[in-house]
């Protein structure tokens, strides 16, 4: 820092004589359009001193002429203008100056970052040929052709390895990220997105209390217009992401945004409209047949009662509001429409770049009250001060107002969920005793089905709940960049993120039914959060190049976060009208919250690449990072890294194997850190509680974690890089294996003794394998027709290797109704599930016996045969139409003893493949997506199947066993008694799909775009999700995978699908 | 070479800046500083324990015979109530007292410290908040040894995580032991009163810990022990019977005359419990009682509560005939009134704001006595009895038997008989108030289960053939008293070892 401070000073010292010692010099001169002739108005003529620092400067006139004040007779004079080549003259004393300028022609493909150079791996300067870890990079130029609204659409199942599931199709959702599978048991397993540089945070901060909003619908908001996007890299391994320390752990994507190019201004419009259509439903049975049902339920549930609501008795004043045949699926689906509009504005000249733009995009999601609107703004500044000095200053804004299906918390069902099971006879509006309908919902508090937030009447919440999101997000980024001398150069940024979301839900008497006493009566709620982030880094980079033989690069970077959060949360209901839906209404509070925390990083790295002879490469890094999440002790984790890459075809040997262009073999070995999600769980804290009599109350929340340290993710890679046949081919390959050390258990339970429910430890270890595949190949590559294809594939392979001595490892109540059993167990992966296996059904009473091993009947001591029970010797004994489930230990009960794993919700192979074919002014692409071999419990089946409650049912139960010697594999109805729908694999299939994806085709009109003087204009027609082959019955086999909870599994709980989309786009540029 | 050295100096300085306290909670360091904070911490303590009500309910009568199931019981419950209890139910939880347990011992050990950073905080109002600990601690080990047997004996605080929190469970003898010394250690530094009522019945005092000496000694057979406790109590004169026809006043609105200690329960500072909603009626047509029907007073108890009508217990004191209100009418069951009604003689109606009972959800807020000074004649009577004071004991009885307004009792000269006599109106006086299990199996377990064929008796006496046979099969191994440890405990500490009954099940 002090060097830097004399450096400048020398250079105001050296400025400020030049300027005081020359005589006057005058310089005249004319600038003309070398192919015109014509005199150009207001050229930049300026006199600049060696470092290019400008001196002195005027514009030329309206003939082009021009006269500037030399400060020396040998002076530098530099002629620019906006679209046209600078020229640069050195003076040797002439007095005029007669220059012709040359238009530039700037073609869009060169779109590179201007002012680094091509860079890999953010702040490592380092070439993408020269790599020794493993990266992979999408080339936005493939993507130019793929319209999107949102990165993860765009993403997924182009990068290998990196798997990215939607969390529904609703519009605004957000998105999961796994690169290279769950490396961390707790927290959270997303990789760290970086922008331009800085760390974009989406997640909500871990402190952040959940029980008021759903944390599903909160993550992945990366709120940037895929327009803005030049280059999007995704690092992998240990030597690759070690250099963003803790953070990027699992995973770092790197996003570039586009930035100013130097020429003419050029603008650039876009408009997409896109056609959404929600894919079909499971067909549900109709009012008829679910009455049907019902009755058969109960009365071989032992009641001999016919409620009202199945009678059809016409005498009943309700009579007509529960004998419809409403198809409320239906009644919540639209077809979705979206406006995109983005504008930017892109430029710049000898000293200054710019590009801003601007997008709005809106969106009606496929369910009713659904809608996504948002705004994106961006605004990238270079300054070239001189040759030595450059500013640049990014600033973004993105607005979002998102309104959402209304769900109560994170374990309500969605609406789509709900009228998966309402009741079909019942009707939507209301109808009085005569059989007059009214225009008022039809939503009893207290129904036939039951009361509470899953009896809601759909439509009337579709149309009446609100749930409502506003995001505001503003990033902006100061960089100054100082070449000290040729090879030595010094980089800060001051980065600063704010992040302003704010909430509002409201449920109305309409829909609720509620009485107006009840807190669900016109219950309002909100929260606010803000969250701001403070980032810094300054690095110092040192090159050296000594001919072929030598080339090192290092550098040294100090960098610094700092992260506040603060919420507000609160809730009243019996508001007095449905129209005031604020929260902060003077009414009855019913819940209300508020917190803050803050959060701190700093780390100091150190990093070395060094070349001998183009083919032995070496690269070490060494990240030393401090984090206020731990405690004095363990506070800062090292983290080293070596990476060494070995390129054959550089050898005087390969030479003769003309057809290889580029070899590299590369070998890497990094240890990255993991740090807990809460701020301060290492305290012991005390909070103050309801008190007792009227003492105030005050007791110890958690136990100090005294030894609570850092979890270590360490990986070794090896990988091939290989460019051949011209070019034509090039193919990554990838053998990696992650080893998860210290794991961070948040809340591991521990023995009730100890007056704590649980304690946050470092124990276990688990293990990452796999392997990826990119293959890239052109078919084709002449002048007007080029055909390329490109693959990938990724196979990742989890394992708990070490798990904690006393953890248990049982998750819940094993063996019931709906429940599958999740455990951690040693050699098996996380997201495994267990569950007992499925038979079929009993035709009569009688086949409901006990048999042993060989299949023979157990008779008891008095001769009687043994029948099955469940749980123990005085459980429910099964029946015919009851379903069989495989008695493992031939005990004639059913229990925990007999469950078998069923299942793993990892994917055995994901990736994607995809054409791109350009013939003249034409190109198509087609990409398809799939993930294969991971289990799904098919939730949705199961509540449509288990005739346990009063839901409605799919129609596949019209095949259900009715009466004694019925053959059949749907059980019988048994309303709310036996256990036809314990967790079983009759309720798990295979989720393997592939999806075509997206199919493109657009046209570029260039006569028609010359002949109205645009530089571009260009169609574009494309379709989403066109068709999906997979043996999944449910709607769709893509199921979020979005949660922190190690215990997670995949389950698909009819959340929307994403839908089948069509979009045309226009692109024009002038 | 200056850069790295300016940031090497950043780093020795970024260890403080990386040091952030949160501001929502305090954390120890900042605590711990004034006689408030103890105080807030032991209030912590009684508020677990009141978090423990419902168990104690549960523990205390589920086993028993007073009552029987209600149309919404849950599964759980049920098979607690039919005998059928594995270590996966929910009741064999113990984590809320153990909690209790550990605010208790985290008290007595940073109480002391707070005396050297405080000046106004003397070491003698350290003692009585030390004594205050230990007496809940006390209560919460006796709870624990009458529910588990064997249970981890556990006297540190739980601070950090480099203390062991894999105990190995003591014998009950030893917590037994640790009980008593407690108790005398307590007893000492315990105020008679604090000057305010709710004070007097809602902390412990010399008195409430005296009772529970009594309770515990009775429990461990040493007779005199016993007595000598009770008497402290009768002869301070603080408590006395009160009239029978004001009785249900220990109810509503409590902490009457006769109360020693009772856990305190508040509406208006949103203090509730579950036991109304538990108990009350499901009436399924929108009126009051709002409740849930999870439990009704057996009918055949209430056949003997009949056998003297005169009773002043009896009838809608105790319980209460209910066969539905408005329109949905069922067979008559008995609800279990004390925490459910105002006073003794309820109206029987449909509207929502009934008279006689307490408004349901909206004040669910029934005080839970512990102990109430007919217990203390009852206990001593039962202590008398054993040392052969029948004359005495009968007395004591009959003390309880003439408030009730019920003929008083004869002496004969049997043991036995007057043995049974106590326990018959120990459960009369105390249906439902959570005592009922312990008496029984306290009676069982005496002179080395002498009588506990008569156990088995009264436990089988009102039910079916086939369920009588079940109970006399499983109750002769006295094991099968306590409930098994929950099988979360025994997974997650390995060096927990299960009740036996429960092992080769």
């Amino acid at each position: 820092m002090i060097k830097k401070i004399h450096t400048v000073g020398i250079l105001i010292m050296l400025v400020s004589l030049s300027l005081s010692g020359q005589a006057v010099n005058v310089l005249k001169g004319k600038v003309t359009d070398r192919s015109t002739g014509e005199p150009l108005i207001g050229v930049t003529v300026v006199e600049v001193n060696e470092l290019n620092r400008t001196l002195n400067g005027t514009v030329t006139d309206m003939n082009g002429n021009f006269a500037l004040r030399l400060s020396a007779p040998d002076t530098k004079v530099r002629i620019s203008y906006v679209g046209y080549k600078s020229e640069e003259f050195v003076m040797e004393g002439q007095d005029f100056l007669e220059v012709e300028l040359a238009e530039e022609t700037r073609e869009l493909e060169e779109v590179v970052v201007t002012y680094e150079g091509k860079k890999v791996g953010g702040f490592i300067p380092v070439s993408e040929r020269d790599l020794t870890s493993a990266v992979s990079k999408v080339e936005m130029s493939e993507l130019e052709e793929v319209k999107a609204s949102s990165l993860g659409e765009m993403l997924q199942g182009r990068a290998s390895n990196v798997d990215i599931t939607m969390a529904s199709g609703d519009p605004g959702a957000g998105m999961s990220v796994r690169i290279r599978g769950t490396a961390s048991i707790s927290g959270s397993n997303q990789p760290l997105i970086v922008v331009d540089g800085v760390p974009f945070e989406i997640e909500l901060d871990n402190d952040f209390d959940f029980s008021a909003v759903t944390q599903e619908q909160f993550s992945g908001l990366l709120n940037i217009a895929p327009e803005d996007i030049l280059s999007i890299q995704v690092l992998k391994d240990a030597a690759a992401t070690a250099v963003w320390g803790s953070r990027g752990a699992n995973g770092v994507l790197l996003i570039e945004t586009k930035r100013g190019v130097k020429g003419k201004t050029s603008f650039d419009y876009l408009y997409k409209l896109s056609i959404q259509q929600q894919p079909r439903a499971i067909p549900l049975l109709d009012g008829d047949s679910y009455s049907m049902l019902m009755l058969e339920g109960i009365l071989n549930s032992g009641s001999t009662e016919i409620p009202d609501e199945l009678a059809y008795n016409k005498q009943w004043e309700e009579y007509y509001n529960f004998s419809q045949n409403t198809d409320w699926l239906q009644e919540i689906t639209r077809t979705g429409v979206s406006h995109d509009h983005n504008f930017s504005l892109s430029g710049g000249g000898e000293s200054a770049l710019y590009r801003f733009s601007m997008g709005y995009f809106d969106q009606d999601g496929t369910t009713k009250g659904t809608r996504f609107q948002r705004v994106t703004s961006r605004f990238n500044l270079d300054y070239n001060v001189s040759r030595k000095l450059l500013f640049s200053g990014d600033l973004s804004y993105a607005y979002s107002d998102n309104d959402l299906s209304y769900k109560e918390n994170n374990d309500s069902r969605s609406v789509r969920a709900l009228a998966y099971i309402k009741a079909p006879n019942m009707s939507i509006y209301e109808y009085d005793a005569e059989g007059n309908l009214s225009d008022n919902y039809f939503s009893p508090a207290d129904n036939f089905q039951g009361q509470g937030s899953q009896w809601y009447n759909p439509v009337a919440m579709v149309n009446e709940a609100m749930w409502n999101r506003k995001q505001h997000r503003l990033r902006t980024k100061l960089q100054l960049r100082y070449n000290i001398l040729d090879n030595l150069v010094f980089q800060s940024f001051v980065a600063y993120d704010l992040d302003n979301q704010l909430e509002n839900k409201f449920l109305p008497q309409v829909v609720t039914g509620s009485p107006w006493t009840s807190p669900y009566a016109n219950l309002s709620s909100g929260m606010d959060y803000q969250s701001s982030v403070l980032e810094t880094q300054s690095q110092l980079l040192f090159t050296y190049l000594k001919g072929s033989r030598h080339k090192l690069t290092s550098m040294i970077a100090f960098t610094l976060s700092d992260r506040k959060n603060g919420w507000y949360y609160g809730s009243t209901s019996n508001l007095p009208s449905a129209y005031l839906v604020n929260y902060a209404q003077p009414a009855p509070v019913y819940w209300i919250g508020d917190g803050y925390s803050q959060n701190r990083m700093v780390a100091i790295l150190g990093f070395v690449h060094y070349t001998l002879l183009d083919r032995y490469l070496v690269q070490l890094n060494l990240r030393r990072e401090g984090s206020s999440r731990f405690g004095n002790e363990s506070r800062w984790g090292t983290f080293p890294s070596v990476s060494v890459a070995y390129r054959i075809s550089s050898e005087p040997f390969m030479d003769r194997l003309g057809f290889i262009n580029d070899l590299k073999l590369r070998y890497s070995y990094g240890v990255n850190g993991n740090q807990p999600g809460g701020s301060y769980g290492y305290f012991n804290l005390y909070s103050t509680s309801q008190e007792y009599i009227d003492m105030p109350v005050v007791i110890p929340t958690n136990l100090q974690l005294d030894h609570f340290r850092w979890e270590r993710n360490s990986q070794i890679n090896y990988g091939l890089d290989l460019f051949a046949l011209n070019n034509y081919l090039e193919l990554h390959f990838d053998v990696y294996t992650q080893r998860s050390k210290d794991l961070i258990w948040e809340n591991l339970d521990l023995p009730a003794t100890s007056g704590f429910p649980n304690i946050t430890r470092n124990w276990g270890s688990m293990d990452n394998r796999g392997w990826e595949v990119m293959f890239v190949t052109d078919i084709l590559r002449r002048d007007e027709l080029k055909l390329d294809v490109n693959f990938n594939i990724a196979h990742n392979e989890n394992r708990i290797t070490e798990i904690p001595e006393n953890f248990d490892f049982e998750y819940e109540a094993e063996a019931d109704n709906g429940q599958y059993a999740r455990r951690a167990l040693e050699g098996h992966p996380i997201g495994a599930f267990y569950g007992f296996r499925y038979l079929g059904v009993y035709p009569t009473d009688a086949d409901a016996v006990a048999t042993d091993a060989k299949g023979n009947t157990i008779y008891d001591l008095a001769g009687k045969p043994l029948y099955m029970r469940y749980g123990n010797a005085d459980g429910y004994r099964f029946r015919g139409g009851d379903a069989i489930y495989a008695d493992i230990n031939h005990d004639g009960l059913i229990n925990e003893l007999d469950i078998v794993k069923l299942g793993d919700s990892n994917p055995k192979f994901l990736g994607g493949f995809g054409s791109k074919f350009t013939w003249k002014n034409m190109i198509v692409t087609l990409f398809f997506h799939y993930r294969i071999g991971q289990d799904i419990v098919n939730r949705t089946k199961m509540y449509n199947e288990n005739m346990y409650y009063r839901n409605n049912q799919s129609v596949s139960v019209l095949n259900r066993w009715r009466r004694q010697g019925d053959i059949t594999d749907i059980p019988r109805a048994l309303y709310n008694q036996g256990y036809n729908w314990l967790g079983s694999d009759r309720f798990v299939e295979d989720g393997s799909f592939v999806r075509f994806k997206s199919a493109s085709i657009s046209y570029k009109f260039r006569k028609l775009a010359s002949r109205i003087k645009l530089n571009e204009f260009k169609l574009n027609l494309m379709v989403y999700n066109l068709y999906t082959w997979t043996g999944y019955t449910g709607v769709d086999p893509e199921v979020p995978m979005l949660s922190n909870d190690p215990f997670f599994i995949g389950e698909d709980k009819a959340d929307t699908p994403p839908p089948q989309s069509y979009m045309l786009s226009l692109n024009i540029k002038f | 070479m200056t850069m790295l050295l300016f940031m090497g100096n950043l780093v020795c300085g970024c260890s403080e800046w990386l040091h952030l306290e949160p501001e929502s909670e305090l954390i120890r360091e900042e605590f711990w500083q004034t006689g408030d904070d103890v105080q807030a911490v032991v209030a912590g303590t009684y508020k677990e324990l009141a978090g423990t009500v419902e168990r104690l309910f549960k523990w205390g009568e589920l086993r028993g015979d007073l009552l029987v199931p209600g149309s919404n019981i849950s599964s759980m419950d049920r098979r607690i109530m039919d005998g059928f209890i594995y270590p996966e139910n929910e009741l064999n939880r113990w984590d809320k007292l153990y909690r209790t347990i550990n605010f208790a011992n985290t008290v007595l050990k940073f109480s002391p410290v707070v005396v050297e950073r405080d000046q106004t905080f003397n070491e003698n109002e350290s003692r009585a908040f030390e004594a205050e600990a230990l007496f809940l601690r006390s209560l919460s080990y006796f709870y624990l040894v009458r529910i588990f047997r064997d249970v981890p004996l556990v006297l540190e605080a739980s601070e950090n995580d480099a203390q062991d929190y894999y105990p190995v469970v003591s014998p009950e003898q030893e917590i037994f032991q640790q009980i008593i010394d407690d108790l005398n250690t307590a007893v000492k530094g315990l105020p008679t009163s604090y000057g305010k009522l709710a004070y007097d019945k809602g902390r412990a005092t010399k008195s409430a810990a005296y009772a529970l000496m009594a309770d515990v000694n009775l429990y461990y057979e040493n007779y005199q022990a016993c007595i000598d406790a009770c008497d402290q109590i009768i002869h301070s004169g603080l408590f006395g019977l009160i009239d029978g026809e004001d009785w249900f006043m220990n109810f509503f609105p409590g902490n009457s005359n006769e109360s020693i200690f009772e856990i305190q329960f508040n509406k208006d500072l949103d203090q509730t419990n579950m036991l109304y909603q538990m108990l009350a009626p499901y009436p399924r047509d929108g009126t009051y009682p709002d409740g849930n029907d999870e439990f009704r007073v057996s009918p055949y108890f209430v056949k003997e509560f009949e056998k003297n009508p005169s009773d002043r217990r009896a009838g809608n004191r105790t319980y209460l005939a209910f066969s539905g209100g408005g329109w949905y009418r069922f067979a008559t069951s008995y609800v279990l009134w004390k925490f459910v009604g105002t006073e003794g003689t309820p109206s029987i109606v449909t509207g929502a704001a009934a008279s006689g009972y307490r408004i349901g959800n909206k004040e669910s807020d029934a005080n839970w006595i512990v102990y109430r000074y007919p217990d203390i004649l009852l206990m001593k009577a039962e202590a008398l009895v054993q040392l052969g004071g029948f004359q005495e004991a009968a007395n004591l009885l009959n003390q309880v038997r003439n408030r009730a307004l019920i003929p008083p009792a004869a002496e004969t000269g049997n043991k036995n008989y007057l043995e049974d006599l106590i326990l018959e109106e120990r459960a009369r006086e105390f249906c439902g108030e959570g005592k009922r299990w312990f008496d029984l199996i306290r009676f069982g377990r005496r002179d080395n289960y002498a009588r506990m064929d008569r156990l088995i008796e009264i436990l089988a006496e009102n039910k079916s053939y086939e369920e009588a046979q079940i109970i006399r099969s499983k109750y002769s191994n006295p094991d099968s008293w306590y409930l098994p440890i929950h099988q979360d405990e025994i997974d997650q500490n390995n060096m927990l070892e299960q009740n036996p009954y429960y092992i080769n099940q």
